[in-house]
């Protein structure tokens, strides 16, 4: 995705507005990882940006890929792929981090390609398979659909918490600190 | 909009009540630790201790918050007997006092959650009963010279009841006592209504009085008033007690400046009396002394106040309409209060000439109103409150100014070019910023003496229960740190000091069969220490036991190795383990083993550590060692691959080259660095940080020699760049795993360097030497 793309999402959904709690609902920013298209709500989204130079960080899980720095701001970012222990890509001039605002901490998320902000009624969605019981779907609020595409939307809160994610993997890997 | 002023005036009050309490508590410690001593209660303290419940009390009513200004009230008319020397100060007038001022906060913390201080009544007028008590035993015994013997023996009575009715049930019944003071009552009506008739009587006296009685006769109605509000307040008659303080008040105002009384100031407080008559009524026909347009006769006296304070000393129209009105019946009140309160308004608008005399007077006047305001100005001249997310946001940008500036003027298009103006302007651009730094840095930064002064009262307290003689000792309050440091460590402190008076210092007479002073000393210090902070909590009581406290680790299964093997101060840092207490029995102080598992979590918050020094029978020392945060800092960029790091300049000690000779490989692999006599253990930072470096042999890079609290290590690094100014960001709770980096900092590039913890860098290198 060209940067004026990007540039076109971003004006087109004016993440600012102050009346927009009402507007927001059942909004999604779209992105793909691999074939598959994922959906976060649009709330938690406070900007895109192209891929930065990253800075690691020691001592963390691997999807973690470590800090940038946004306008001074230094905030870290979470590879989706690697946390959802999928083939680790390349990045390239599609890539995109998408700054997310969660419990009031920003983290950046590396993406393979962002996609577009859709609306999602809420009869659009339909749970979680319940057949899987797979580690990944806690983070999952729901399948949607969308002209003919299946989204899979992620709930931020579960995916972001430090308690579930790297904090307890950390210390399965490294035993009782 | 006015509920957004009524809001922040809440917060106003809430924040500086908060303070007003923290200030009173030592200074109440202290006085009664000075009465001790000299037999003299030290005046000027309990002025300003006075001056503070004042305070309090006047904002509380003046916000509606009217439990509070009760209470408070209560407590003021207690502080007032020691004021005027009636009393010796008591360990049980302190005691009861703190819990007043306890209670105030858990009120305080009532009106933060809910904006009101409703609740908790029932606690409230046993608290104020029990003030009661105090106040009248100590009348009981001083106030032989009073004018009726019988009164005070009614007063003594009625406080036995109370404090009977304390002692059994706890907590005071409202309607029972009453019910059980119902003689009492009826006492009580009749005095009242004799005072009042008196009172009458005297003030229209005062509106034709013979030359020089003046002063006289407002003094003869203020003490009746004065002892009509004491019986009230001690009756829990709440509302007659607000009316009759309101009317002392104002005939206070005018004690010494009775030039000012006017005819319609005494008409006003004639309508007060007329109005406590009603409630004195009310009482005796068997109701509850309501008074019909309480608040409204109360907004009067408070606008008569006003305007007195403002310099007016008579305003001809309102006195005029007052006088028409002649005597003033109950019907007619409501209406004459509509008319009067419009004539006020005209002549607050008339009275653009004040006399700067009356005002300088009035001023003086230790008025409940002067007073809360002149404390308000002098809070204004002094500081303003500001949000802390505006100071944060202050020092971030100042933390990007320091970048820019760093990006400006270490431009790499300016490389070799001659430019001594730009030089010279860039010094002075230089100095003007790092002024700021330190002034915006400075702003945050508050003295520890708040936190230190909350342990007095703790000390105290755990003095009081556990029958220890201990004595605080403190040093080095005026050491700033940040504000939300003094958050962080106000817990351990408590915990520590607790441990300290619990578990260290013995009782008494062990103390004396050991050959110590009776006294146990307990010591709290703070200093700066390099680029930390250094709070020291110290006392000189048992010491920790080696022995008991490994017996305990390993019944919980905390030992990781063989207790012969463990130094010192292994063991020690064992108390700090979650669960763990050597106390044998949990008493109501300490023993749960939570306290010292706080002091470390809240201190790994602050990137601080914790070393414990501990002699047998000697005492303990606990050190919290805490960095500085949000500090802008020296720093030495150092390259390792393609990542940069960032050492604070404070820890390092010297870089080499090495040559081959000067490192030594131990049996285990260490690689050890000699220079001169001193041998040094090698951190690879490369291997640490799972980085590729340029060099992998010692004697291509650089060894970066640092040091922290008398350990060193030798970093080795590819080169180092050079040495800039760093704005320490924090990382991101996200990364909080992240050991052996206290933080980031952005280059002039843009990008992210981390900056390295030393002091973690070396505990996990000796750590990783262990495992070996």
């Amino acid at each position: 995705m060209s940067d004026l793309k990007k540039q076109n999402i971003v004006e087109d959904f004016d993440f600012d507005d102050d009346e927009s709690e009402d507007t927001q609902e059942g909004k999604y920013l779209s992105f793909r990882i691999g074939q598959e298209v994922y959906g976060i709500k649009i709330r938690h989204v406070t900007e895109i940006v192209g891929i930065q130079r990253i800075t690691e960080v020691p001592d963390m899980p691997c999807y973690v890929k470590g800090v940038i720095n946004l306008r001074g701001n230094v905030i870290p970012v979470v590879d989706v792929r690697l946390r959802f222990n999928m083939q680790p890509r390349d990045y390239d001039d599609r890539t995109c981090v998408i700054v997310v605002n969660v419990n009031e901490s920003p983290i950046g998320l590396v993406v393979d390609t962002v996609k577009e902000v859709i609306s999602i009624q809420p009869q659009m969605i339909s749970p979680p398979p319940a057949v899987s019981q797979s580690e990944i779907n806690r983070y999952i609020q729901g399948i949607g659909r969308f002209d003919s595409e299946v989204i899979i939307l992620l709930t931020m809160e579960e995916f972001l918490s430090v308690k579930n994610s790297h904090l307890t993997s950390l210390q399965q890997n490294l035993g009782p600190l | 909009m006015f509920k957004d002023m009524e809001q922040e005036f809440l917060r106003v009050f809430i924040s500086e009540s908060r303070e007003f309490i923290e200030e009173v508590e030592p200074q109440l410690i202290s006085i009664h630790e000075n009465a001790e001593k000299t037999g003299k209660i030290d005046l000027d303290s309990i002025n300003s201790i006075f001056r503070l419940f004042h305070s309090l009390k006047g904002s509380a009513a003046s916000l509606g918050l009217n439990n509070i200004a009760t209470l408070t009230h209560k407590a003021e008319a207690m502080l007032d007997m020691f004021r005027v020397g009636k009393a010796m100060i008591r360990i049980e007038h302190i005691d009861v006092l703190m819990r007043a001022l306890d209670m105030v906060r858990d009120y305080l913390d009532l009106v933060d959650a809910n904006k009101s201080d409703l609740g908790n009544e029932e606690q409230k007028e046993a608290l104020e009963g029990e003030l009661g008590f105090f106040i009248q035993q100590v009348s009981e015994t001083k106030g032989k010279g009073t004018a009726k013997p019988t009164k005070a023996a009614i007063k003594s009575d009625n406080a036995r009841a109370v404090g009977a009715s304390l002692d059994s049930s706890g907590v005071g019944d409202k309607p029972e006592t009453l019910g059980g003071m119902r003689p009492l009552l009826e006492q009580f009506v009749t005095e009242a209504t004799e005072i009042l008739d008196s009172s009458e009587a005297v003030l229209i006296e005062l509106e034709k009085p013979a030359e020089g009685e003046t002063g006289i006769l407002i003094r003869e109605v203020f003490r009746g008033i004065h002892s009509l509000k004491g019986n009230c307040g001690f009756l829990g008659l709440a509302n007659l007690e607000s009316l009759s303080h309101k009317t002392e008040t104002i005939l206070d105002l005018f004690l010494g400046t009775e030039e000012n009384l006017a005819p319609e100031h005494i008409m006003t407080i004639l309508i007060a009396v007329d109005s406590l008559r009603q409630g004195i009524n009310d009482l005796g026909t068997g109701g509850t002394g309501r008074i019909e347009g309480k608040e409204m006769i109360e907004d009067l006296i408070d606008q008569m106040m006003a305007n007195i304070r403002a310099g007016s000393g008579s305003s001809k129209k309102l006195g005029e309409i007052l006088l028409e009105e002649g005597t003033i019946t109950d019907d007619q009140l409501e209406q004459a209060l509509i008319k009067q309160k419009a004539a006020l308004g005209e002549v607050l608008v008339d009275m653009g000439a004040t006399n700067p005399d009356a005002v300088e007077r009035a001023l003086k006047k230790q008025s409940e109103q002067s007073q809360a305001a002149g404390a308000a100005k002098q809070l204004k001249k002094s500081d303003i409150r500001v949000d802390t997310e505006k100071l944060d946001k202050l020092v971030n940008l100042v933390g990007e100014l320091v970048i820019a500036e760093t990006m400006v003027t270490r431009n790499s298009d300016l490389k070799d070019l001659q430019l001594e103006n730009f030089e010279k302007a860039v010094h002075h651009l230089r100095r003007i910023t790092s002024e700021l730094q330190d002034v915006a840095m400075s702003v945050r930064m508050i003295p520890l003496a708040m936190s230190f002064q909350k342990l007095v009262r703790v000390v105290h307290d755990l003095g009081r229960k556990s029958n220890k003689k201990i004595k605080l000792n403190l040093a080095g309050e005026e050491t700033e740190i940040d504000k939300t440091m003094t958050e962080q460590i106000a817990d351990p402190l408590v915990h520590m000091v607790r441990n300290a008076a619990d578990h260290g210092i013995e009782p008494p007479e062990e103390r004396l069969q050991l050959g110590k002073p009776e006294v146990g000393v307990i010591t709290i210090e703070a200093r700066y220490e390099g680029s930390e902070v250094w709070i020291i909590v110290s006392d000189d009581g048992r010491g920790l036991d080696r022995d008991k406290i490994l017996e305990r680790a390993e019944k919980k299964g905390l030992l990781s190795k063989e207790p012969a093997a463990m130094s010192d101060e292994e063991v020690f840092e064992l108390i700090f383990e979650p669960g763990f207490s050597t106390a044998n029995t949990v008493s109501e102080v300490s023993g749960r083993g939570v306290g010292m598992d706080v002091v470390k979590r809240n201190l790994e918050k602050l990137k601080g550590r914790t070393v414990v020094k501990s002699k047998a029978g000697h005492g303990t020392s606990i050190y919290l060692q805490i960095p500085l945060t949000l500090a802008i800092i020296d720093g030495m960029l150092v390259r390792v691959g393609e990542s940069r790091y960032t050492i604070p300049l404070l820890s390092i000690r010297e870089s080499l080259r090495p040559l081959p000779g000067f490192i030594t490989r131990s049996p285990s692999g260490e690689e050890i660095l000699r220079i001169r006599e001193d041998l040094i253990s090698i951190i690879r930072l490369h291997l640490v940080h799972n980085k590729k470096p340029q060099f992998t042999e010692l004697t291509e890079g650089i060894l970066v020699v640092v040091e922290e609290h008398g350990r060193r290590v030798a970093i080795f690094v590819d080169e180092i760049l050079g040495q800039q100014q760093t704005v320490i960001k924090g990382l991101s709770s996200f990364l909080s795993m992240a050991e052996g980096i206290s933080g980031c900092t952005i280059l002039g590039d843009g990008a992210v360097s981390l900056i390295l913890d030393i002091g973690s860098l070396i505990s996990k290198a000796a750590a990783q030497v262990k495992k070996y």
